[in-house]
């Protein structure tokens, strides 16, 4: 019996079937199983519900915002005990872009709390646009529309998300390579989120930075800046900028240091910078976890010791 | 195939300034040394290079179906379009490896 579907139709559902089935298996993969956004999910809820908390509680709060050398640096629990500072820690994974670390915590920012920007400078100077990750992890999220909070920002449409929704070539052989060498399938796992979005790991190997980033800000940087600025004014929220720790070699300490203060100094006619004495440098490098961002969990005591003291100074000083 | 390359060099490469740099290396004797070779793999972190020998392979796979059909029925192009099977994980690679923008980061790596 012959089959009444003519061979170029049969053809034509296969290829609509197939195309169908792959991008949902796609996109199933990349919400739901990929590890990168699987972890950083988990700690993106640890912060929110921290934030919830607070709100709750009718606390106004400081959040830190920025990739995850604030997420490594700043731990919450000792601003709150030790300095009465109550906190959440939205540091993300910078892979994101800045652009979307910043999208992220603008919806849990009310009146009188105090946005602290604490991104690379790097990363706010480089392409600040929404990596293919983070606008998967706007998906994941279900916080996509937060990116239209800054008009700026507003230009990555649905499109451009819906079809990022796929792991590629390089995620899928990393996957398989891990599968098959018995590796663990992502460097960090849930035990090491803490309280407020503190993260901290075991993993050692950091090396010192030798250079600092030979970066020029562009319009683009200002621009985002200057909205930003704007959107916590009118929300009657306080605004800075805080260079994160960057692990230098003691030779290169001061040159970076310097480099460091013009950056932060170029920020400062948008968010007054926070001065906490380092200029984002650090030389300690057992201090330092697996990367030269990264710090242990007894560097991040003395780092956040160091901010809570020159927080509660800045609030005291009229 | 040779022109093939060349006409599709322009096409890949928008900038004029990489693509005569790019023209120019392809002219360029020296390039072709192994040690050449040796320098630029080296330039890949393992989980690029890995990425890039992956997609090179199946490239190869590709090649080695289409010559092997074409040997054995001149009318092969049209029998691999038509199967349904090789259509449907052509389409399946297409979508799943086809974007394959990662990132820098060592969470997700060897």
């Amino acid at each position: 019996m012959t089959s009444s579907i003519s061979p170029s139709r049969h053809l034509f559902w296969v290829l609509l079937v197939s195309l169908a089935v792959s991008y949902i298996v796609g996109a199933a993969y990349t919400l739901l199983w990929n590890p990168e956004i699987r972890f950083w999910k988990e700690a993106y809820a640890v912060k929110m519900e921290h934030a919830r908390l607070l709100d709750a509680a009718g606390q106004p709060k400081t959040v830190f915002v920025g990739g995850s050398s604030s997420a490594f640096q700043i731990d919450p629990q000792i601003l709150d005990e030790k300095f009465g500072i109550p906190s959440v820690n939205m540091g993300m994974h910078a892979g994101i872009g800045a652009r979307v670390i910043v999208a992220l915590a603008l919806p849990l920012l009310k009146p009188n709390d105090h946005l602290i920007l604490n991104i690379e400078p790097d990363l706010l100077a480089g392409d600040l646009e929404p990596t293919p990750l983070g606008l998967q992890f706007l998906v994941a999220t279900g916080n996509f529309p937060a990116l239209s909070l800054l008009p700026s920002s507003a230009k990555a449409t649905w499109d451009d998300a819906l079809l990022a929704l796929r792991p590629g070539l390089r995620n899928v052989v990393t996957m398989l390579g891990k599968v098959v060498a018995m590796r663990p399938i992502y460097r960090y796992s849930t035990e090491d989120i803490h309280l407020g979005g503190y993260l901290t790991t075991k993993q050692k190997g950091a090396l010192a930075m030798k250079n600092t980033w030979p970066k020029t800000f562009t319009h683009t940087t200002d621009c985002f800046l200057s909205e930003l600025a704007s959107f916590t004014a009118k929300k009657n929220i306080v605004a800075n900028y805080l260079l994160p720790w960057a692990c230098f070699q003691r030779d290169t300490a001061a040159s970076a240091r310097r480099n460091f203060a013009q950056f932060a100094h170029h920020i400062d006619a948008f968010l007054p910078e926070i001065h906490d004495g380092q200029a984002g440098v650090d030389s300690q490098l057992e201090e330092f976890a697996d990367t030269p961002l990264h710090m242990t969990q007894s560097g991040a005591q003395r780092r956040t010791n160091i901010l809570g003291t020159t927080l509660n100074h800045i609030l005291q000083t009229p | 195939m040779f022109l093939v390359f060349l006409a599709w060099l322009p096409f890949y490469e928008t900038r004029w300034n990489v693509l005569c740099a790019k023209a120019f290396l392809l002219c360029t004797p020296d390039a072709y040394a192994p040690s050449a070779a040796i320098a630029w793999l080296s330039a890949f972190d393992p989980a690029e290079l890995i990425t890039m020998l992956v997609a090179v392979g199946l490239c190869l796979l590709g090649f080695l179906i289409e010559f092997l059909s074409v040997r054995r029925d001149p009318q092969a192009h049209y029998s691999l379009a038509s199967n349904p099977i090789l259509v449907a994980l052509l389409i399946a690679a297409t979508v799943l490896l086809g974007s394959s923008q990662g990132n820098d980061f060592i969470y997700f790596s060897f």
